[in-house]
């Protein structure tokens, strides 16, 4: 068992890097910054995960996340380096409704958090959990692992389509459908 | 030792049979050489017409399924029904606008059946998962659905616009259930409503209940997040919209009302205060904004804004007795009760004269890479394709409320809850409303029918398109003079909600 | 010193408010796609951090599933910018191609 003030050393560690990470991520004026600093919160946040026992959880985010999510972006940011100010058709509001928006949440969610939980709370001792999981996702949690599996072949449908143009295959009797040099 | 909850086949068919058939098309598309598009048009019509034979002819016990995940009852077969409708008309025609086109877009098919299977599952669900499953499930088809015009800028920006917007909404849908999980101990309806049903849940309860709130919000189009609505909806092409239009808004109100009668009837305490304010200004953002809109879409597109607001006005009023008497079951109000059916009657209505109108515009066909778009490019048609004008006019009639469309009953009953409820400064609110939103809606049919412009260059015609919106039309008028069996159908769909 | 619930509620709220902030202030649109992805965590460690204090797999469930939607939203956003890349630069291209005839 670890002493408690080196855990608590080990959260504010974990805690800090999430969170300065997450800053980065929003506000660095550098893409690639951001892309990394996303890194930086992944890897904090699985070593949360690891903290609330959830061991399970701390690898697969990870191995999605950090393998996964973060090199497409990369990938993306690469690919699409020239469109640094890629244009979304209408502007999104403004820094003074942003500040009005950030100072009612953060007012909401602060003021509910310490009132439901004032003071800290002792954390029962966590167990292995991925048994637990694998038996939930086959029993209780069956209907949302196949709606899942709709969704994501829905998505690999969709993106494939929408990135993919060249592999179009001409209608029959029509003109192909790509019309793209 | 793993427990595999009871499972209900005769329940679960009609989920399995979309589901199913939306992979064997994208398997048929995939395999079969000689395959013309028609034969996808065809097969994808058999799978919806096939859900709905298993819905008529297997009925299954009603009740929660697969441990409590989902829920199948009358009312989620109303919807299904409705939603099974509106997809068999999108794919009859988004195959008409492709084959006008010249383009071959075989994905179109599968992404609907799963789009539709997302929204059944969402109206359905019994629990914040499968209620953030399904909308997502929908939101992402639908995402790439939007982008489905290939070659044109503004359908994938606004694809692009859409799902930003859509996946921060999910963010905050996702922060709330997270919160309520906590609060209530688990994610399923029945522990949320054990918490929420008494109007005690705590702070953190509160804020959890508004942050999915505003998840809803987005996708139902609740001013102050309705900000996407207009370009989405004019970026996107017009069967998509449409699509978008009905069958989103349908299934967001079906889950939203279910969610707050069975989890949280007691949610009045909470917000209704605020969510009084918002049904007041996403009436008259929705109305004003439309008055002076150009294009037709985007005119739709603040009208379903303020469609938006009516329908929460039936919303408020179901929670209105609960706020006042939390003890009471909502089942013994007969104002809930009016309410209910008043909602879902004007949702089906709202669902026909939306897809009628965007029938037409779809049809018309593009010229010059965009659609018929503005309000201009409709001047004369009832020269050119008297058919197609007389079906827009009867649209424009039932969105604007006349007497003898299905539009003005649906206003009719949500407004008469309403007044029962207590909430008559709203309902006369919403009648100013809705008169004003009048002048929009003929400035159509007088821009049809007043003027004999015959050089405008769309012309597109298509007999299916025309058909199907022709029948959409004559049911708007149908259910508009004879309401009477499907309002006790609807009325009927509603207590067995309320079980 | 002693670690509690409401320390990881705070932190996630915190993230969770950053990324929003990021959301609204930023035109990026790569960004704007990072920011849900950092609101997303913060989602996921409400649940993991209350599924531990009730001692319930649901959240865990939770969690997993979220995994799967932040990266099939991830996967569609960037076809969708993918696409209006090329668009833009072969729209540019087909500009020559007027100009040369």
């Amino acid at each position: 068992m670890i002493p408690e003030p080196v855990r608590a050393l080990l959260f504010y560690l974990c805690a800090g890097l999430a969170l300065a990470g997450g800053c980065w991520v929003a506000f660095a004026r550098n893409i690639v910054h951001s892309a990394f600093a996303l890194l930086a919160t992944f890897a904090g946040v699985a070593g949360l995960y690891a903290f609330l026992s959830a061991d399970f959880l701390a690898v697969v985010q990870l191995m999605i996340y950090v393998g996964g999510v973060l090199v497409l972006i990369l990938f993306a940011l690469m690919l699409t380096s020239r469109i640094e100010e890629a244009r979304v058709s209408n502007p999104t509001i403004g820094l003074v409704p942003g500040a009005v928006v950030l100072i009612a949440v953060s007012a909401l969610l602060v003021y509910a958090c310490v009132k439901e939980f004032g003071g800290t709370t002792d954390l029962p001792p966590g167990e292995p959990t991925t048994a637990g999981i694998g038996d939930a996702l086959l029993s209780r949690y069956v209907l949302p692992f196949e709606v899942i599996s709709v969704l994501l072949l829905a998505v690999l449908l969709g993106a494939v389509t929408i990135a993919g143009g060249r592999l179009r295959k001409p209608a029959p009797g029509g003109k192909p459908g790509k019309e793209r040099p | 030792m793993i427990t595999v909850p009871p499972v209900n086949w005769p329940a679960l068919l009609p989920y399995l049979v979309i589901g199913g058939g939306g992979l064997v098309v994208m398997l048929v598309d995939a395999f079969v050489r000689t395959l013309r598009k028609d034969h996808l048009t065809a097969l994808t019509g058999l799978v919806f017409l096939g859900a709905a034979i298993a819905m008529i002819a297997v009925k299954p016990e009603p009740g929660p399924q697969l441990g409590g995940m989902l829920t199948v009852q009358m009312y989620t077969r109303f919807f299904d029904f409705l939603l099974l409708g509106i997809g068999l008309v999108t794919t009859v025609y988004g195959s008409a606008v492709y084959s006008q086109d010249g383009d071959y877009r075989p994905e179109f098919y599968p992404l609907v059946l799963f789009a539709v299977l997302g929204m059944m599952v969402l109206v359905a669900a019994s629990d914040l998962l499968i209620l953030f499953l399904g909308i997502e499930t929908m939101s992402l088809a639908v995402y790439a659905l939007v982008c489905g015009r290939r070659g044109e800028l503004r359908s994938s920006e606004a694809a692009l616009k859409y799902l930003l917007l859509g996946s921060f909404a999910s963010a905050f849908l996702l922060m709330g259930a997270a919160l309520l999980y906590g609060c209530a101990g688990g994610t399923s309806y029945a522990a949320l409503a054990a918490v929420g049903g008494t109007g005690e849940g705590g702070p953190l309860f509160a804020v959890g209940l508004g942050l999915v709130l505003v998840g809803f919000a987005f996708k139902v189009a609740m001013v102050p997040f309705h900000m996407w609505t207009p370009d989405v909806y004019d970026g996107a092409p017009a069967h998509v919209t449409g699509f978008m239009a009905t069958a989103v808004k349908a299934a967001a109100f079906g889950a939203l009302i279910r969610f707050v009668t069975i989890a949280l009837p007691g949610l009045a305490a909470h917000w209704s205060g605020l969510l009084t304010v918002l049904t007041v200004l996403t009436m008259t953002a929705g109305n004003l904004l439309a008055l002076v809109q150009a294009s037709i879409k985007r005119m739709l597109a603040y009208s379903s804004i303020a469609h938006a607001g009516y329908l929460l006005l039936g919303v408020l009023a179901i929670l209105a007795p609960a706020g006042g008497d939390p003890g009471r079951p909502l089942r013994e109000s007969a104002v809930v009760q009016a309410a209910g059916s008043g909602l879902l009657f004007y949702l089906l209505g709202y669902c026909l004269m939306n897809l009628a109108a965007f029938g037409v515009i779809s049809q018309l066909g593009r010229s010059g890479g965009v659609e018929a778009d503005q309000v201009d490019h409709y001047r004369g048609l009832s020269g050119r394709q008297p058919v197609a004008a007389a079906v827009l006019a009867v649209a424009m009639f039932s969105l604007a409320g006349i007497p003898g469309t299905v539009g003005f009953l649906g206003k009719f009953y949500l407004f008469e809850a309403a007044i029962r409820a207590q909430l008559v400064p709203l309902a006369i609110w919403g009648v100013v409303n809705s008169l004003l939103s009048v002048y929009y809606y003929l400035r159509v049919v007088v821009v049809m029918y007043m003027s004999d412009d015959q050089t405008e260059p769309f012309d597109g015609r298509n007999w299916e398109t025309i058909l199907l919106a022709g029948c959409l039309a004559a049911l708007v008028v149908l259910l508009g003079v004879f309401p009477a069996a499907v309002h006790g159908l609807t009325s009927l769909a509603f207590g067995t909600m309320l079980g | 010193m002693e670690v509690g619930l409401t320390h990881y509620l705070l932190l996630a709220a915190a993230v969770f408010l950053v990324g929003m902030v990021g959301f609204i202030v930023r035109r990026n649109t790569l960004i704007m796609l990072m920011c849900v992805e950092l609101m997303l965590s913060a989602a996921n460690l409400v649940f993991v951090a209350f599924s531990r204090e009730l001692g319930d797999e649901a959240g865990h469930v939770f969690v997993l599933m979220n995994f799967a939607v932040a990266a099939a939203e991830v996967a569609i956003g960037l076809a969708i910018l993918m696409e209006i890349f090329r668009r833009r630069r072969s729209v540019d291209a087909d500009d020559l191609n007027t100009l040369m005839e």
